[in-house]
């Protein structure tokens, strides 16, 4: 298998161009690529509730900023992954602390023999109490939820950076209510940073519960903006994940959303293609069909930065 | 007229009697058997120090708030059962007091607007404040203490406590707080009138996010949608931007006047530097943080510094000073998170992944153990109390 070189590697080779959010930065000469760049979009595809199976590559239809690219499509069913897992022990969720656990020990379980898994959590700092391990491994969940800053923005950033051998996929979920204090990095650099990275990103809405007592010692300081939960949700689309919020009947199950979000994984494409036509810089937005499945849903990377 | 001894006996009285009158429920009697203060007074003036915290922290929410109130009661007749011994009583007394609401503070029970405790951890360190004033001329123990006791109030962010109002004094509003007790008690150590600056500056909203920072292009602070939201006649706006421009003015005048005091003049010059870049000066900031960093010994001094000018130099959209400075952070803090991150995220974004993946796992096994200083930046000297109170134990040890 030809190894994917990464987009953020290749974009290093490049000018260091001026990005917008809003859409690529006008050159005076637009300059056309040649292919030298490989893209992976990881693309789910459903009909209802069922996963569609069985695609190749000739039932997708990928354009990259509308012109259309010739790709390659590999189920990655049978690809091992690695499987981050960030748990917000921030105060503000401290009532879940004790469900979040349980349902971390179901989603190892959840694992298959070649896959791998770590995890986050946050205290005054970014912590990983559980360093990748192989499906499977016991792991001692002794740690407490943390009352003060909250941390999300950076331990997702943290996840994210993980740069996966080049035979496996990463699978970044969160566990949090989105509500980030004293973070490094913006919500904005957050998503950015999204939008380059290979790896897909669902948020498990944890809400409420918890303390946000503003006379406990170091309390949450600087706040994040007020938009922020939805910059973070953007962020997950934008890595063709989602945010999933609790149900209406059931209540939030992480075990239940990491199972659906564990089988689609499993069960999507990568659909790999060198850009062909397109200027280079900016924002390139990706959009997949299948024309095959008009009736289909597809999640899929939105984009990448250049 | 009454002189300042009376006056101090008084302020203790009216203390003791606000605490004791802000409890409608009286203690049961096993409560107080749990927490007797005279017990604990004594095991804690005879060395035992750990093991006399250990009931406070076992304690309930209810059990904590019965004993603060019976400390200050009984521990004031403790003081003075004995007095030939009065002055080491009350500076154990006061040392008690402040390990105990150390303990409280790290539960969130500092103060509790809706609970029926009306200064709750503010009252009961204003009563050791006015034991150790009962004394007689301040010595290193009440220096300690003062020092302690501001770092814990910076912990829980109580800037008010410490400095009120938190504006230029005019004719009419006569500053005063804790800080003020330990200036006039000690007018010549530097770190008090650095505390009053870092309680007047810390009253500037703490900067939101910035938008997204783009090598070559400056960036903003984003707006608040909430101000926007709420239609605010002009002149009160007006009124009020003005208010904060006096204020931070103030603050500024303060930190500009210890930048040449030896001690505390590297910290004041980092403070101000953040202070000028929360007030979108982003240039002077980042003059101001780039001879912070310069000057600075300490490394945790140092590491902030440079870490603040990287952030400065990043909104500016000078992304190679940004590397530089977060550099130069990791050089005096090797792999703290902080910059570690932000210096991960900033060469990531350049397309640099393997680079940033490589600093992120070496930072993940070698990461300093103790508290990063960004992440403590926002709480004074609060990373400072667990040494002051080891030292504070030193003093009072038998």
């Amino acid at each position: 298998m030809t190894r994917t070189i990464t987009l953020a590697a290749c974009v290093s080779v490049m000018a260091l161009a001026i990005v917008s959010a809003d859409g690529p930065v006008p050159d005076q000469q637009p300059v056309f690529r040649t292919g030298a760049l490989t893209v992976s979009v990881n693309a789910s595809v459903k009909r209802g509730n069922r996963v569609v199976a069985k695609l190749t590559a000739k039932d997708f239809r990928l354009t990259d900023n509308k012109v259309e690219q010739t790709i390659e499509a590999v189920s990655i069913e049978s690809v091992p992954v690695d499987v981050s897992l960030f748990l917000d022990t921030s105060g503000s969720t401290a009532g879940k602390l004790d469900d979040m656990k349980r349902d971390v020990q179901g989603i190892i379980r959840l694992l298959r023999p070649g896959d791998r898994f770590r995890l986050l959590t946050i205290a005054d700092s970014v912590d990983e109490p559980v360093n990748w391990v192989p499906a499977g491994t016991a792991v001692n969940l002794s740690f407490q939820a943390v009352g003060g800053i909250s941390l999300v923005h950076d331990a997702l950033v943290e996840a994210l950076l993980h740069r996966p051998d080049a035979d496996r996929r990463h699978l970044v979920v969160g566990m949090t209510d989105r509500r980030d204090c004293g973070s490094v990095v913006s919500s904005g650099q957050l998503r950015e940073l999204a939008s380059r990275s290979e790896a897909v990103l669902h948020l498990v809405e944890q809400s409420g519960s918890g303390d946000d007592n503003p006379y406990r010692v170091r309390t949450c300081s600087p706040r994040g903006r007020l938009d922020g939960p939805e910059i973070i949700a953007e962020a997950a689309a934008r890595t063709g994940g989602m945010l999933h919020e609790p149900s209406y009947f059931f209540g939030s199950s992480v075990l239940r959303a990491f199972r659906t979000i564990f089988e689609e994984f499993r069960q999507s494409y990568v659909l790999r293609y060198s850009p062909t036509g397109v200027a280079r810089g900016g924002w390139h937005a990706i959009a997949v069909k299948v024309p095959s499945v008009p009736d289909a849903t597809i999640r899929a990377r939105q984009g990448y930065f250049d | 007229m009454t002189g300042p001894a009376e006056r101090v006996g008084l302020l203790i009285r009216v203390l003791t009697l606000a605490l004791i009158g802000s409890s409608l429920h009286g203690p049961t009697a096993a409560q107080i058997k749990r927490l007797d203060p005279t017990a604990l007074l004594d095991a804690y003036a005879q060395g035992h120090h750990d093991e006399t915290l250990t009931p406070v922290r076992l304690a309930t929410r209810d059990q904590a708030r019965e004993f603060r109130q019976h400390l200050v009661l009984s521990g004031t007749q403790w003081v003075d059962a004995a007095p030939a011994d009065r002055s080491r009583r009350a500076l154990v007394a006061a040392a008690f007091a402040l390990e105990a609401e150390r303990i409280r503070a790290e539960r969130g029970e500092w103060t509790d607007p809706g609970d029926d405790e009306v200064c709750a951890g503010r009252c009961v360190i204003e009563w050791a404040c006015t034991l150790l004033q009962s004394r007689g001329a301040p010595d290193e123990g009440e220096r300690v203490w003062m020092l302690a006791s501001i770092a814990l109030a910076g912990g829980v962010r109580d800037w008010t406590f410490l400095q009120s109002p938190l504006s230029r004094p005019t004719q009419k509003t006569v500053e005063r707080g804790h800080v003020h007790h330990a200036i006039a008690r000690m007018p010549d150590e530097p770190r008090f009138r650095l505390a009053r600056a870092v309680a007047l500056s810390s009253r500037q909203p703490v900067m939101g996010e910035m938008e997204t920072a783009r090598d070559g292009t400056r960036t903003a602070q984003i707006p608040n949608p909430l101000v926007r939201m709420i239609e605010v006649p002009s002149f009160v706006l007006s009124g009020l931007e003005q208010r904060r421009t006096t204020l931070i003015e103030y603050a500024r005048e303060e930190l500009e006047k210890l930048v040449s005091v030896a001690g505390v003049g590297d910290e004041a010059r980092t403070r101000l530097g953040y202070l000028l870049w929360a007030r979108g000066e982003a240039e002077p900031a980042l003059a101001t943080l780039r001879a912070a960093g310069e000057s600075a010994q300490d490394p945790d001094l140092k590491y902030l510094a440079h870490f603040l000018a990287a952030q400065t130099a990043q909104a500016l959209g000078d992304f190679r000073d940004a590397e530089t400075h977060y550099t130069a952070a990791l050089a005096a803090r090797p792999h703290s998170q902080s910059a570690t991150l932000g210096l991960a995220t900033l060469l990531y974004l350049r397309g640099e992944a393997h680079q940033s993946y490589d600093l992120m796992n070496a930072s993940r096994s070698g990461r300093p153990r103790d508290d990063d200083p960004w992440r403590m930046f926002f709480y004074g000297d609060f990373p400072k109390l667990p040494a002051l109170v080891d030292e504070l134990r030193r003093v009072v040890r038998p």
